[in-house]
């Protein structure tokens, strides 16, 4: 069967016009780096989790022991080994010390631990290894060399003699870990500076007459930056792992204080009463630094330019 | 390659002597002395004393001390009475050495392995599942394993002997915990440079000539794919060694970690600086090792170069 041509017509017509500004405007949002980091860490399900979790403990460690009547030192002779029920939410140990109370008061000392040790190591390896890879030359060689010789000192058994040399508690712990910690991430910026300082863009810096302060402060650390983020978020478990190794040995924190470290060796010493004792400590630790593993993760690939 | 090995070699002993002279210097600024704790009449506490070297100027006591240290004599024990501390060592450090290797073996095996099925499995729920092992190896504290292994496999399930060290069964606990940590940094690197691997230009070549998968894979891929895992023996020789002070008290194994532990806590002064000393020393030889292995097996590497 025949259909009806329809009719064409110039009416039917409209020229399209050239619009060059219309074509090269730009549509999308253009995305910083920040932005675009922050989105795809969002975007990355394992790391949004590991962040919650992470926040939840940190929230718990402000304000846990403040949730229950009971102090974190406070025994109870009349309420032993209680495992954990409605009026002692995580139970209780020998001592009838509440567990909730000290579970999360032991997560300020290790978190806090945790973050400062990290911090300063990361602080103070990007501070020497940016001098030597800045500087280059005879500071570098001098520099390499030392750390090459303290790289190789086993870094669980200098941590262990500041201990027994140090007054027990947080501030001697810190040191102890601060004191060959920052090697790691002195060897990193390091190489990253190395490979920057050659680069284009900061030979055009040079030319231009800026400053040494403003090469480094506008070009070298923001460049840095993603890399030094990513290994002080993957310092961090590892300094909660050390307090607490050092910690269950008997040489990190004290009782009566708490940490968890402390929590999984009294634990561990009294599972054949109070199992719980152990798995409340064993489960906190494990979580958090799958936490901190995972988000590290997430951030390095997020941060990482080559899969933008 | 004379030159690149000598280089090592004095960086090496620089190392050593580094170490035993920081040993030297933190142990005599200890609070206490160990006769504090026993009752003594001034005279004999000045002969013990006298007999230990303390009366004398320090730079005396440093001199002797790295004099002895030369010949092999590390003191006596001053808790354990008529009982050299190379004795101890000798007594204590085959059982360390026997728990340190079964771990290295199986860790090896499984690690390897594990990254071996996760890198030819790309993108397959297998090899989330060796991603996810390797996490979660990474995140367990060995205390925590050591411990709940003890609790479920020794006391729940009675498969395993609780502690000691008398025979096959009594090692696989032990051996268990301490391998986690490895078996999760060996797969990670196990993966990665099997990823690597794959797309380099030899495999395809292979795969054009005909080669059967296996065959790829066993006589290609693997071989070359192997190579990193040598960089990381040295961080998992001080992992394994640190691990056994805790798991080797956590099953009341007589090596030398449980006596570093001890001598920590008794404040025994010449058992932690003779300890020391030779977990320093060992570790450092191991990086030595490790560094000159790297150097041979990998042509790729200017052993007159840095390493990475």
């Amino acid at each position: 069967m025949l259909q009806e041509q329809p009719t064409l017509s110039p009416e039917l017509f409209e020229p399209i016009v050239a619009d060059t500004e219309e074509l090269e405007a730009i549509h999308r949002p253009s995305l910083t780096f920040w932005q675009d980091a922050w989105r795809k860490l969002r975007k990355n399900r394992i790391a949004t989790a590991s962040m919650l979790v992470i926040a939840c403990c940190v929230l718990l460690a402000l304000i846990g022991p403040a949730l229950v009547p009971y102090g974190y030192s406070a025994t109870d002779a009349s309420s032993i080994d209680i495992p954990p029920n409605r009026e002692h939410w995580f139970g209780t140990d020998s001592l009838g010390r509440d567990l909730w109370a000290r579970t999360w008061m032991g997560a300020r000392v290790s978190l806090l631990i945790g973050f400062v040790a990290a911090f300063v190591n990361s602080c103070l390896g990007v501070v020497i290894g940016g001098i030597a890879g800045y500087a280059g030359g005879k500071t570098d060689m001098i520099i390499m060399r030392i750390i090459d010789i303290l790289y190789a000192i086993p870094y669980m058994i200098v941590a262990i003699l500041l201990m027994v040399v140090l007054k027990p508690g947080m501030p001697s712990i810190i040191v102890a870990m601060v004191i060959i910690g920052w090697i790691k991430s002195a060897r990193l910026v390091r190489g990253q500076v190395l490979s920057l300082k050659n680069q284009e863009y900061v030979l055009a810096a040079r030319k231009l007459g800026a400053s040494n302060f403003r090469i480094i402060f506008r070009h070298m650390i923001p460049n840095t930056l993603g890399l030094i983020i990513t290994d002080l978020t993957m310092a961090v478990p590892y300094a909660i792992f050390t307090e607490a190794f050092l910690s269950y040995i008997g040489l990190g924190i004290q009782p009566p204080q708490s940490s968890w470290g402390l929590l999984a060796r009294y634990g561990a010493q009294n599972f054949r009463v109070a199992p719980f004792q152990l798995f409340i400590p064993a489960v906190v630790i494990s979580l958090t630094m799958l936490s901190l593993n995972l988000f590290g993760d997430g951030l390095r690939d997020a941060l990482d330019p080559k899969l933008r | 390659m004379t030159r690149y090995i000598l280089k090592r070699f004095l960086i090496s002993l620089l190392t050593v002597w580094l170490l035993v002279s920081v040993v030297f210097v933190l142990v005599r600024l200890l609070p206490g002395d160990p006769f504090s704790s026993e009752k003594l009449t001034p005279a004999i506490r000045a002969n013990l004393e006298a007999y230990y070297g303390f009366d004398q100027p320090l730079h005396m006591q440093y001199f002797r001390y790295i004099g002895n240290l030369l010949r092999g004599d590390l003191g006596f024990s001053l808790k354990y009475q008529n009982m050299p501390v190379s004795k101890i060592i000798a007594d204590s450090f085959p059982y360390s050495a026997d728990l340190g290797i079964r771990t290295i073996l199986f860790a090896s095996l499984v690690g390897i392995s594990l990254g071996v099925i996760a890198g030819l499995n790309r993108g397959k729920p297998l090899e989330y599942l060796c991603i996810v092992i390797a996490v979660i190896g990474i995140s367990l504290p060995d205390f925590i394993t050591g411990s709940l292994l003890q609790y479920f496999f020794g006391l729940k399930l009675g498969w395993f002997p609780v502690a000691l060290w008398r025979g096959f069964r009594y090692t696989v606990l032990p051996t268990l915990a301490l391998s986690f940590y490895t078996i999760a940094l060996l797969s990670r690197i196990m993966r990665t440079s099997m990823l690597d691997v794959t797309g380099q230009d030899y495999i395809r070549t292979a795969r054009a000539k005909g080669l059967s998968t296996f065959r790829i894979v066993w006589r290609h891929q693997l071989r070359n794919a192997i190579l990193p895992v040598v960089t990381v023996l040295g961080p998992i020789t001080a992992a394994i060694l640190t691990g056994t002070f805790v798991i080797e008290s956590i099953y009341a194994i007589p090596g030398m970690g449980k006596f570093y532990v001890l001598g920590v806590q008794n404040l025994d002064y010449t058992v932690i600086l003779g300890l020391t000393a030779f977990y320093g020393i060992f570790l450092i030889a191991a990086n030595f090792v490790v560094d000159i292995l790297y150097g041979i097996i990998d042509p790729r590497i200017a052993l007159t170069g840095r390493r990475n």
